[in-house]
């Protein structure tokens, strides 16, 4: 098991929890989706597994990962390949990863702009920059805020590819999105969260049962449940 | 109306005697800024009482005047607007035209009473040494004023050359004004120069909404400057700072590392911040020529203090830039331990401050000797 989550409360104030009652693992070579609506707490979820979020009651267990945030985080007096290397330089895997960001940057066609300032690069670009800083080192976990967020439908088949060789090689991939349609394709199981809390967690066949659709999509699905919990 | 100008001047009068409070508490207040304003006060009476005799009366009075004309600058006329004014205030034109009239008539009246003190402060070179009538200083603070004002307004309508010619144009029309063209003339002239300034003013920036976004830029400019200034921008400004530039324009431009040591990063990131933000490298070079201008001028017992002073300002100013550099979101992604933090900050405080001044002090003990 390379993340095991077991969140009481969380939150940024005290006695103001986000989050309570968070518990779920993702297991070497899974790529778990982690869906919710906008504010259901998903991206509060991924920081107290990073251990950014001010209070924390529960157990985080995670080994090193790569991160790409929700929004693309870059230094503004920093060109694209300084990004690189000073990664490589902070990681001292100059010599053996130099050769892979060459290859992430060709495959996401950045390689034209080595020596321009990310910050004054398009959303999707920028998106892409976040990606290949997460991918360019091996590590036995990933967190994945949005990782769709802004990417053209190229750049998002070329992710797919990537999550699948990660997933082979196998990496413990959590992924936070609202890309049902495409979460439902490449996840191995989801959680689905609403209030801070996780309202039903399994495979895409679990899911359909707990509702009673047999053919129910993601989609179909997530809505059922988020349904019967404001009825509730 | 009078109530948001108010309000939005106590916004900001707070927020900058906060960024000061932060800055010099009561220590460096007692020993730094107190001794500097008594040792100020007897260098400038020395200075007068000896005047006659002084290096001074060596300066032609066109090179006072060519000088003046070129440092004095306006700087932004205020509209204390803010962003979201685009959704509300900009429907209520008439309190949008009071607002921005308050800015108009504070950031002239700041100017003149500047300027007022700075030719106060001049005087005695001007009359003494050479023989300006007090008439023709107030002539002056006119063309100043008036010419500062015109700049202003080039500035926002001209490209940066155009701005250089005019600028140059302007110090010239002035010089020669003051110095060749009868004083009432001359003050016609500016005073005609003035009102249309004003009325050009009135027309395009106050009463128009087309240069909203790019008032609001100036203003909230102005109302960050100390913090610029200071090094303690607020984390919401940073979007501000981000360059136009789509890739470094000097130096490094192809991404090359600075340092041969590839564990030297944390200094790289630092260097080349220094080199490409213009605020904090404009910064630095004023902290150190000033310095280094007031070491030259002020008597050899004061020079050491003044090296004093000179060390510890320019080391909180780097130490200041080092954490706010620290602080920045890229950090979340560029994990580096708190070991390397401290070294990397310890060799760039060597190279900003302890190199430069154990140079000038070389320099000032060579001349001692000689």
């Amino acid at each position: 098991m390379t993340i095991d989550i077991n969140i009481h409360k969380g939150g940024y104030v005290e006695g103001e929890a986000i989050i309570s009652n968070i518990q779920f693992q993702v297991n070497s070579g899974e790529l778990v989706g982690l869906i919710g609506s906008n504010g259901a707490g998903k991206s509060t979820t991924l920081q107290a597994m990073m251990g950014v979020l001010p209070i924390v009651d529960g157990q985080v267990t995670i080994e090193t990962y790569g991160y790409v945030p929700e929004r693309p985080i870059l230094y503004e007096y920093f060109t694209l390949w300084e990004h690189i290397d000073f990664y490589l330089r902070v990681t001292g895997k100059e010599d053996s990863l130099t050769k892979r960001a060459k290859d992430l940057l060709e495959i996401f066609h950045l390689d034209h702009k080595l020596h321009d300032y990310p910050t004054t690069f398009s959303k999707g670009m920028q998106q892409k920059v976040m990606l290949i800083l997460a991918f360019l080192d091996k590590h036995s976990t990933y967190i994945l805020d949005e990782p769709f967020m802004g990417l053209d439908p190229q750049a998002m088949r070329k992710l797919l590819t990537i999550l699948e060789e990660l997933k082979a090689q196998g990496a413990a991939i959590l992924m936070s999105t609202h890309a049902l349609d495409t979460a439902e394709k490449i996840c191995d199981r989801f959680i689905l969260i609403d209030h801070g809390r996780i309202l039903q967690q399994g495979t895409l066949a679990s899911l359909r049962l707990a509702v009673k659709q047999d053919k129910a999509s993601l989609l179909d699905i997530f809505d059922t449940l988020l349904e019967e919990n404001r009825h509730d | 109306m009078t109530n948001i100008v108010q309000h939005r001047r106590k916004l900001e009068r707070s927020q900058n005697v906060k960024i000061l409070a932060s800055v010099i508490d009561w220590t460096v207040a007692l020993y730094v800024v107190v001794p500097a304003l008594v040792i100020g006060f007897f260098l400038y009476k020395d200075f007068i009482i000896n005047i006659s005799t002084s290096w001074i009366v060596h300066i032609p009075l066109v090179l006072f005047i060519v000088l003046l004309f070129i440092i004095t600058r306006i700087g932004t006329i205020r509209t204390y607007l803010q962003r979201a004014d685009r959704l509300f205030l900009i429907q209520n034109r008439k309190q949008m035209i009071r607002l921005k009239r308050a800015g108009l008539y504070w950031t002239l009246s700041k100017h003149l009473i500047l300027l007022g003190s700075g030719l106060t402060l001049l005087a005695p070179i001007f009359i003494i040494v050479h023989h300006v009538t007090v008439l023709e200083l107030f002539s002056l603070l006119l063309l100043l004023f008036a010419t500062n004002f015109m700049k202003l307004l080039l500035q926002l309508k001209l490209r940066k050359w155009q701005q250089l010619v005019s600028t140059i144009f302007m110090c010239i029309l002035g010089t020669v004004c003051f110095l060749y063209v009868h004083i009432i003339i001359t003050s016609l002239i500016y005073l005609i120069l003035l009102a249309y300034c004003t009325s050009y003013y009135n027309k395009h920036y106050i009463y128009s909404t087309k240069f909203f976004d790019q008032q609001v830029e100036l203003d909230q400019a102005a109302f960050y400057k100390w913090q610029s200034l200071l090094f303690q921008i607020a984390p919401e400004l940073r979007s501000q700072l981000v360059p136009k530039l789509k890739k470094p324009r000097l130096l490094w431009k192809n991404s090359k590392s600075m340092f041969r040591r590839s564990d030297y990063f944390i200094e790289e990131l630092v260097c080349k911040t220094m080199l490409r933000q213009k605020q904090y490298r404009l910064g630095y070079l004023r902290f150190l020529l000033s310095g280094i201008g007031l070491i030259i001028l002020v008597p050899a017992w004061a020079k050491i203090i003044m090296l004093g002073i000179l060390y510890f300002t320019l080391r909180s100013m780097m130490q200041s830039v080092i954490q706010q550099i620290l602080e920045h979101k890229i950090w979340s992604i560029f994990q580096v331990s708190n070991e390397q933090i401290h070294a990397a900050s310890r060799r760039l405080l060597k190279g900003f401050v302890d190199l430069p001044l154990l140079c000038i002090l070389i320099i000032f003990i060579i001349s001692l000797v000689n």
